[in-house]
């Protein structure tokens, strides 16, 4: 069982909740919140700390397991149910981050280079990461690519801090409390991906205080990401771009030696991207792995992953589909994120002392 | 086009076959990483071919789209 540090699960929190929330996501939640973008961050930071907190007391009560394991043990049938349902989540956010930033590259930088080799390059990538020793590499490469991420974002304002005007804040009396629970709606989707580290970290070592870092962080950073792209762009500009803080950092010019400052970004933000999908695979074949005893998690991923690519390609029609989805898949997405987390929380309830079971 | 679609998944098959040959601890669990290649294949082949009349995410969307007053059903939100 590979133990994770705590700076580990923070940033591979982090990774997972911020790395795809920064595309075209953006425009909608800018176009819903308006000058108020920053409340939407504080709202889907405070509301996903209640999976968190039950993810991490159900994690608690089972000190040598991971959760797809404890829910196997507990109920073999109901408990394999749901680590399929699981895994058919796991297997959509991936195919969702393979086809976004697939798209993203293919409309932005490899105009030339079709969708198909971007998206097998990822793929690719994130097997790499995963295959040879599971978890182990995936969290050193988080390490590396998503302290440089999360740099980048003081980087940023520093660079951009002549540009910004704060008229575009005004009128600050005027909240639309509709429309930043819209932005809400849509932007928690994407954050609620973090309820992944509880099913990453296993014998009972996630610990709430690293889901509530990791949280901090992620919001934190696309929080300030946010009100610099508010700030430089402007509401109505920054809602009809696709994606507005790709444009944003493409304002930047620092000398003639940093006139493509998004180059080095997109590429730290690429790696944390396949980091993702690297999580997401790993969680699919864990999930294999427990669902069928003695199935070698290893020898999952190749076959996982041709799933995920032929996935990321079915399930969605274009890109401007991606996009519109935005706003109804939540409702899926919710389900796993806060509808399960509850229903596990009750569902893995310790034992009665005596052999009883009780009803929670 | 068609074909070299197909034929390159052939090939990420075999590949893959080759990378996990050894070991497999049960026949059976060699026969779910079949199964799940035939999967992948299968509607790798259905998107190829057919130029993918059904996408279900996208079905999906479209079904809940009636229920869910969001926005004004575009890809950009409000206008203003």
């Amino acid at each position: 069982m590979t133990k994770l540090t705590s700076r580990q699960v923070v940033l591979i929190g982090a990774l997972f909740a911020i790395t795809d929330a920064t595309t075209s996501v953006q425009a909608q939640v800018a176009s819903f919140a308006r000058q108020h973008i920053c409340v939407v961050f504080l709202i889907t930071f405070a509301v996903l700390l209640i999976p968190l907190w039950m993810l991490s007391r159900v994690s608690k009560r089972f000190p040598r397991q991971d959760l797809f394991q404890a829910l196997a043990e507990r109920h073999p049938v109901m408990g394999r149910a749901v680590i399929l349902l699981y895994i058919l989540y796991f297997l959509w956010v991936a195919a969702r981050d393979v086809r976004l930033t697939g798209d993203f590259f293919n409309i932005t930088l490899l105009t030339r280079t079709p969708v198909g080799v971007i998206t097998a390059v990822n793929i690719l990538a994130a097997v790499t990461l995963v295959r040879p020793a599971g978890i182990k590499v995936l969290a050193r490469s988080t390490e590396l690519y998503g302290t440089a991420l999360f740099l980048i974002i003081p980087l940023v304002f520093i660079a951009l801090f002549k540009d910004l005007d704060f008229s575009f804040m005004l009128p600050l009396a005027d909240f639309d409390v509709v429309g930043v629970l819209e932005g809400a709606w849509v932007i928690t989707a994407y954050f609620g991906d973090i309820i992944g580290i509880a099913f990453i970290v296993s014998g009972g070592e996630f610990r709430f205080r690293d889901g509530f870092w990791a949280m901090a962080l992620a919001s934190g950073g696309l929080l300030i990401i946010s009100m610099l792209s508010v700030l430089s762009l402007g509401v109505p500009v920054m809602s009809t771009m696709t994606f507005p803080l790709y444009e944003m950092v493409r304002q930047i010019r620092i000398t003639d030696f940093l006139d493509r400052f998004e180059l080095p970004v997109l590429a730290v933000w690429a790696t944390t991207i396949v980091c993702k999908i690297g999580y997401s695979l790993y969680l699919m074949c864990l999930g294999f792995k427990r669902m069928i005893p003695g199935l070698p998690g290893q020898r999952m991923v190749f076959p996982v992953a041709l799933l995920l690519f032929s996935c990321s390609f079915w399930f969605f029609e274009n890109a401007v589909d991606m996009i519109n989805m935005n706003l109804t898949m939540p409702l899926m997405e919710y389900v796993f994120q806060f509808l399960f987390p509850a229903v596990l929380f009750l569902a893995l309830w310790p034992k009665r002392e005596g052999g009883g079971e009780s009803r929670g | 086009m068609i074909v070299r679609d197909l034929g390159l998944f052939v090939l990420a098959i075999a590949a893959g076959l080759l990378l996990d040959r050894k070991k497999w601890r049960k026949w059976s669990h060699f026969g779910f990483a079949c199964a799940l290649y035939a999967i992948a294949l299968t509607i790798w082949a259905y998107h190829v071919q057919s130029g993918a009349a059904l996408h279900p995410v996208s079905e999906l969307h479209r079904v809940l789209d009636r229920f869910l007053p969001i926005g004004d059903q575009s890809i950009l939100g409000k206008d203003f």
